[in-house]
């Protein structure tokens, strides 16, 4: 029989003291507080010059804001707005979204020719799937953008949308909110066909006056 | 940046990457789930083991009002993480200091935060949707990879290189306290100390997923990888490797589920981890089947 020796280490554990821990999570939530403070100082609007704020950031990546783009940019923004008016003014007399020869036969812009316009000449088409509403335009130069308005209809059979109006909820005469939106794609190449959700294929959202800057009235 | 994403544009253009990659968003989003999947895949055993589980779905809630905070106090969209970090970094600390001094269990106490933060969370929200658009909050708050931003991936390269270090060092330490307190506590770790240490690293690694992966799913990437992997593993480092390559493996397969079939990133990222469970579940009931 062999007899082996073994050592035993004896050591002592003590509780972890209640006051020390208190002490150390007071100081961990006050340094957690500071830096939090700091960076809301350094970057929130509230404790900053009204003046100093920029509409940009409440923007998501994929959006801009159309006075930061070139003029031919800006130019093209506006016309859309204006035929949009146009069309929305139709589907509510007619109840259908007008096609793209009617409203260029009316001298509607973007989608009737300028003769008198120096830039790209696009070539406009109405898609619509369901409820989506595309008015999409694809340039005859390969180096300009090509632009899309987005409109959403209301499903058939769902309430009455109390959104507030902004720019990109509009509510027709008929009391239909449609929600509306202005893209443009760097790549010309887009495909002819319905798109519904357009950040996910590359083209980038154009805003008046930014997502956040209509304030709604408490109901 | 933009030089990268345009370099990594023209190679899927000529064929040699997904078409998919010719977007900013997607190369921005796949080097997230490149990030994200080795934390929260790595931290996802040590949270199954210390049964935390309850606790990360409850950080997710605190998060949701901790952005509605940063952004009613007035942080930009693109960047609440003020609020965000701040007010979880807190509950955190409040959440693990009541747990070891209340003598209530702790999933009670923990429903009690979570409630509480629920509860508050809603009545901000309220009050945000008067201010901003709602559309722009829903995509901060449940997550997508069009809101990714180059400062995020930034914060999320640093985040994710702190704890990874961190982790590193305490490892030995965490899992040990996690099988075994008493023992961990022999051999001269303070179980206290190691509990707020994981508790605030488990915080900071959720709370920069969140973009990503939205409020309401990244517990799931936190508990799922290892549950997966715990009916494959064989040991503690197999563990370790099967919950890191089953959550990027989901990852990767959601963020391509996600754009393929237009669907949110963080529900498709859940969906195929969960996938990922069952197979591994069917396999290890065919493993066993097997020799008998």
């Amino acid at each position: 029989m062999i007899a082996t020796t073994t050592s035993i280490r004896r050591t002592r554990v003590e509780p972890f003291s209640a006051r020390a821990e208190l002490q150390s999570v007071a100081r961990a939530a006050m340094a957690i507080m500071t830096v939090a403070l700091m960076y809301l100082i350094t970057n929130s609007a509230t404790f900053r010059d009204p003046g100093t704020v920029t509409a940009n950031r409440n923007l998501l990546p994929f959006q801009v804001l159309v006075r930061d783009r070139p003029p031919t940019e800006q130019r093209m923004f506006r016309e859309l707005q204006e035929g949009l008016l146009e069309a929305e003014a139709r589907r509510s007399m007619t109840g259908a979204w007008p096609a793209v020869p009617a409203l260029a036969d009316e001298g509607i812009p973007p989608f009737a020719l300028d003769p008198t316009a120096r830039g790209t000449r696009y070539d406009w088409s109405l898609i619509q799937s369901g409820t989506v509403v595309n008015y999409l335009g694809i340039p005859r130069e390969s180096n300009a953008p090509a632009w899309l308005v987005l409109i959403q209809e209301p499903e058939p059979g769902v309430p009455p949308d109390q959104t507030y109006e902004d720019e990109e909820h509009h509510r027709l005469i008929t009391g239909v909110m449609l929600h509306v939106s202005t893209w443009a794609h760097a790549d010309s190449r887009v495909a002819t066909r319905v798109t519904r959700s357009p950040q996910t294929e590359g083209w980038t959202q154009f805003y008046a006056v930014g997502p956040s800057a209509v304030r709604h009235p408490p109901r | 940046m933009n030089a990268f994403y345009t370099w990594i544009g023209g190679l899927a253009l000529q064929g040699f990457l997904p078409s998919d990659f010719q977007y900013p968003f997607l190369v921005r989003g796949f080097l997230c789930v490149l990030i994200i999947a080795p934390i929260l895949g790595g931290m996802s055993h040590l949270v199954v083991t210390r049964r935390m589980a309850f606790f990360s779905a409850a950080l997710g809630q605190a998060a949701i009002t901790g952005v509605a905070l940063g952004l009613l106090l007035g942080e930009p969209l693109n960047a609440p993480y003020g609020g965000m970090f701040g007010f979880c970094l807190l509950s955190t600390l409040a959440m693990v200091y009541v747990k070891r001094h209340a003598t209530l269990p702790p999933d009670t106490l923990i429903g009690v935060f979570h409630a509480l933060t629920l509860g508050l969370g809603l009545c901000l929200l309220v009050a945000l949707t008067r201010q901003f658009n709602v559309h722009q909050v829903e995509s901060v708050l449940f997550g997508s990879l069009l809101t990714v931003t180059d400062g995020d991936l930034l914060l999320l390269v640093g985040i994710g290189i702190f704890v990874a270090l961190m982790l590193v060092r305490k490892y030995n330490s965490l899992l040990l306290d996690s099988l075994s307190p008493p023992l961990a506590r022999v051999t001269g770790a303070e179980p206290a100390y190691l509990e707020y240490f994981f508790a605030l690293l488990l915080t900071l690694s959720i709370v920069v997923s969140l973009k990503i992966i939205g409020a309401l799913l990244v517990e799931a990437l936190v508990v799922v990888p290892a549950a997966a992997a715990r009916n494959v593993a064989r040991g503690t480092r197999s563990y370790l490797i099967w919950s890191v390559a089953v959550a990027f493996v989901a990852g990767a397969g959601g963020l391509g589920i996600s754009t393929r079939f237009l669907v949110p990133t963080g529900g498709a990222v859940v969906l195929a981890a969960t996938a990922m469970f069952f197979l591994t579940l069917m396999a290890r009931s065919m493993g066993r089947r097997g020799p008998a």
